[in-house]
């Protein structure tokens, strides 16, 4: 089921796309598709599978348009990961 | 064979001068970015460098780091180009920091090996196919010079 809404800041999308997968696709994807890309509008709770990020995304915005998408990694805790000990990417003025 | 030069800076960080833009090439801009090879994506890069881009906004995924916490990040669509090669990628967008990273998959895009060199820096090859067999392993022994065979006694 959709939810309809409007989300007035990105980590709200974010937190939305993962519960919806968690919820509704995370069990299957899980064994039917891991290490694919999984882009999930969280204005319609579809999700749109590819063999990279690009591919997700795009294929997402060719089946559903306009929709507000967040990307996940079938079966890893995100998509990007760094090994690196830069301070980049830590809570940030823009998600709180 | 395409070679490609960048520098190490004063960290000894491998370091090289790229282009990048969004919807169309006149929106480019020069940049000098870090080339890490511990981060997994295409390129990172400040959000308020992003926006003169015209990079497509693509909506947010996930970013996990060396200490294991995991962050929300904006996600962008854009081309990057290193003396005259260019490869199109996702760039995550991040709100806090000063830095541009290449990671993996721009190598990976471009088709290139990184070579670190004393004397020249940053040395960028083409990639070739590896022709090597597989390293022999407990699972998969040499076939040239397989293990004795044991016997049950």
């Amino acid at each position: 089921m959709g939810t309809n809404r409007q989300f007035p800041n990105p980590s709200e999308i974010a937190a939305a796309g993962e519960e919806i997968y968690r919820d509704r696709y995370r069990v299957n994807f899980e064994k039917e598709h891991f290490g694919k890309y999984v882009a999930i509008n969280v204005r319609t709770g579809t999700a749109t599978l590819g063999d990279t990020p690009e591919a997700a995304m795009n294929n997402a915005r060719t089946e559903t348009g306009d929709g507000i998408f967040h990307l996940i990694r079938v079966g890893f805790p995100s998509v990007y990961s760094s090994s690196s000990q830069i301070p980049y990417g830590r809570k940030d003025w823009l998600f709180g | 064979m395409g070679v490609k030069i960048g520098y190490l800076d004063k960290l000894g960080h491998p370091n090289v001068k790229i282009k990048i833009w969004g919807l169309s090439e006149q929106f480019a801009q020069e940049f000098e970015a870090m080339i890490d090879t511990g981060f997994t994506g295409f390129l990172s890069m400040p959000l308020t460098a992003a926006f003169p881009l015209a990079l497509t906004l693509f909506g947010t995924t996930s970013y996990t780091l060396a200490d294991g916490s995991t962050s929300p990040k904006l996600l962008g669509y854009g081309t990057v180009e290193l003396d005259g090669e260019q490869a199109q990628g996702s760039i995550v967008l991040e709100a806090n920091s000063s830095g541009l990273l290449l990671g993996m998959e721009f190598l990976k895009g471009l088709n290139k090996a990184l070579l670190l060199s004393p004397k020249n820096g940053v040395v960028l090859v083409d990639d070739i196919e590896s022709q090597s067999t597989p390293a022999a392993s407990p699972q998969n022994p040499d076939p040239n010079n397989p293990p004795p065979e044991t016997k049950a006694t």
